[in-house]
């Protein structure tokens, strides 16, 4: 029998002591999770910061900090200072859904800036949607964009089809009357091939599919497959940074030179650095305006943006990447403004129905819209849009040969 | 015939990194997971050569060579030497460790974009046999070729080839007659090391200079070892070409998504009919 009397002098202190820690403990977690949630708006951002997408992940990186700062400077998320916590989940969904438990039950998050790809985010929406977390990213595919199922998921990308149906109409502005459709075999890759072929086949074109695997270092094989299907024009996916490279390599291997190849937003880095001289001509993008630098200049927003992203570093991938990153967190701030709240439920509806901002509001389009059915950006016009041979490139831009 | 050069082209780099996994599986009886590294580390170097710093192909060609050795003698020193003759092959989770180690330290360096680098002799495409192929793909398919046939010669003709051989078969028989197999087995993973260290110069203009290289070719490389069988350089040649060329021809034919299945579909196939491979030998002991 012990009771507390029999207890040595040592182990009364023993016991004291552990009650003490215990004790600090307590107040000093409880104390934490108080100011945080008082004082700042914590954002979880789980991205690829190592790996084959890291040149995506660290330009997100770039991107929310800088946007951070000027958010903060404007009041912040609903008055509270953003407070960002990057972890970095080297592009794999299974590290990412385990390193997002794990931070949930160490400290649940307002929002979530979920994964650099899409199959990062796929894997992710279910454990962010069950804890209420608005999620947001700069992946677009459909499948992300389903309300019902992921009621606090939104993207301030446009649905593919938009990009799609505006790259079908060029084709018919040029007179192409059969499409190639070139994806990797990825869920992106996926969603790209069936919104490409919709939006073409809308515009009464044909379409010819084939499709390469991501780390292929060779796709001439799908390419030859391509070729026989005697495509006018080809729009390709590129997912990660070697891909645009492979594929225009590949093009000139095999034979395929006469035939346009156009790039579609995915196409984030300087291509001429890739492929020799031989493989450019009849290569094209068709991208964001965002991504292509106009003959006047950029738009003031935009340029003072850049200015500040290159004052972080070097700008690694198309400034679309990290204007997209931006948005991120000007939506958080407009839906908390109209929602009058951070809560994350008012903060859905008002998403949902967000008003028109002033002009500059966003860095990617001109118009940021969703819709209790749609969490993706439907207020896009034809002008955020275009398409530019790939020639120069500039501070994450690209800038056509004649100028 | 596009399809078939295709297929041979990255086919060939799949022999080369199986030639480097022969060179010390033949002479020290390891697997070392490390190899595409040094493959990936001499796309690097030859970058730094030839496009930074503006010198010949053969320069990179050097130095890569001299790195990849340098290296090689490090990894045997650190992550092989001292757990080789336990009998427990620990080796197999070093050498991974090792591989880790040098992608990163490339990613420290050199950084994650990717980086072009010109090809042997031109970026110029030629047609052969009714197929177009680039220069250097030629040159890659030649090496392949050219070094399995060496290869194989150096270890079945050379007295340290053979001395290999024994050091493999039985560490503890080859000891008593007087082999070195401790200075075998660094050199064994020098002299691999130095050989994909060079060929980074040729394999980069049709890979890219990207820090994901040898994590991307050390499946299909293993794959085809063991599908040409274990030790075996002609396994290797054949071995490295069956699962290049099986993988164009399927994405070409049916479609990409099924390329990696016919691959170890092949695999498995092999190995339910020849559990050595196609060139491997079986060992039997009498007990």
């Amino acid at each position: 029998m012990h009771d507390a009397r029999s207890l040595s002098p040592v182990r009364r202190l023993g016991v004291l002591v552990a009650a003490t820690a215990l004790v600090a403990a307590g107040c000093g977690s409880a104390a934490g999770r108080s100011d945080s949630s008082a004082e700042s708006y914590h954002i979880l951002a789980v991205l690829a910061l190592s790996g084959a997408f890291q040149s995506l992940g660290k330009g997100t990186v770039d991107a929310l900090n800088v946007s951070a700062d000027l958010v903060n400077k404007s009041g912040g998320v609903g008055g509270r200072k953003i407070e960002l916590e990057f972890v970095d989940d080297q592009g794999d969904p299974t590290k990412a859904v385990s390193i997002l438990q794990a931070k949930i039950d160490e400290r649940k998050p307002d929002a979530a800036i979920a994964g650099s790809t899409s199959n990062e985010s796929l894997a992710m929406l279910p454990i962010l949607n069950r804890n209420k977390i608005i999620n947001l990213g700069t992946n677009s595919s459909t499948q992300l964009n389903d309300p019902a199922k992921y009621p606090y998921t939104f993207r301030p990308v446009d649905p593919n089809e938009n990009i799609a149906k505006a790259t079908a109409q060029l084709f018919v502005a040029k007179g192409y009357k059969k499409i190639g459709i070139f994806t990797p075999n990825t869920a992106s890759g996926d969603s790209g091939k069936a919104a490409f072929t919709a939006a073409v086949r809308k515009a009464g074109l044909t379409t010819v599919t084939a499709s390469y695997g991501s780390s292929d270092v060779d796709v001439t094989a799908p390419l030859a497959q391509l070729q026989t299907g005697h495509p006018d024009a080809v729009i390709f996916l590129a997912l990660g940074d070697a891909a645009p490279g492979v594929v225009l390599s590949s093009r000139l291997k095999a034979g395929m030179t006469a035939v346009p190849f156009y790039g579609d937003q995915s196409v984030t880095v300087d291509v001429t650095k890739l492929v020799p001289p031989a493989a450019l001509p009849g290569a094209y993008v068709s991208t964001y305006s965002t991504s292509i630098k106009p003959a006047g200049g950029n738009p003031r927003p935009l340029a003072e943006f850049i200015d500040a992203v290159k004052a972080r570093g070097p700008i690694v991938s198309t400034i679309l990447a990290y204007t997209l990153a931006a948005d991120c967190l000007r939506l958080l701030q407009a839906g908390a403004k109209a929602a009058g709240s951070t809560d994350a439920d008012k903060m859905k509806s008002a998403i949902e129905n967000l008003p028109d901002q002033p002009a500059g509001t966003w860095l990617t389009y001109s118009r940021m819209k969703f819709s209790p059915q749609n969490h993706f950006n439907i207020g896009t016009v034809p002008a955020d849009y275009g398409s530019t041979p790939i020639g120069h490139w500039t501070d994450g831009q690209f800038v056509t040969a004649a100028r | 015939m596009l399809t078939i050069w295709s297929g041979l082209a990255v086919g060939a780099i799949y022999v080369l990194v199986a030639i480097g996994f022969n060179i010390m599986f033949v002479a020290s009886d390891t697997f070392n997971f490390a190899q595409p590294q040094y493959l990936m580390l001499g796309t690097f170097v030859s970058y730094t050569i030839v496009v930074s710093l503006g010198m010949p192909l053969v320069v990179a060609l050097v130095v890569g060579g001299v790195m990849g050795f340098a290296v090689g003698v490090l990894e045997d020193w650190t992550a092989i030497r001292p757990l080789s003759g336990t009998g427990v092959h620990g080796e197999l989770v070093t050498t991974v460790g090792w591989s880790v180690i040098m992608q990163g330290c490339v990613l420290l360096l050199w950084g994650s974009a990717p980086h072009r680098i010109p090809g042997a002799g031109s970026d110029s495409v030629v047609t052969l046999l009714g197929g177009r192929l680039s220069v250097n793909d030629l040159v890659l398919i030649a090496l392949a070729v050219g070094l399995s046939f060496g290869t194989h010669y150096w270890f079945t003709h050379s007295k340290l080839g053979i001395a290999g051989l024994a050091a493999s078969e039985d560490r503890q028989a080859a000891m008593i007659r007087g082999i070195n197999v401790n200075r075998l087995s660094t050199g064994a993973c020098a002299v691999a090391g130095a050989l994909l260290g060079s060929l980074g110069a040729v394999v980069g203009p049709k890979t890219f200079a990207v820090f994901t290289l040898g994590s991307i070719l050390v499946l299909k490389a293993f794959v085809a070892l063991a599908v040409g069988g274990f030790g075996s350089f002609k396994g290797a040649l054949i071995g490295g070409f069956v699962v290049g060329v099986v993988e164009a021809l399927v994405g070409r034919y049916l479609g990409t998504e099924f390329a990696n299945l016919a691959v170890f579909g092949v695999l498995i196939g092999v190995l339910l009919l020849r559990p050595q491979g196609l060139f491997g030998q079986r060992r039997e002991r009498v007990v």
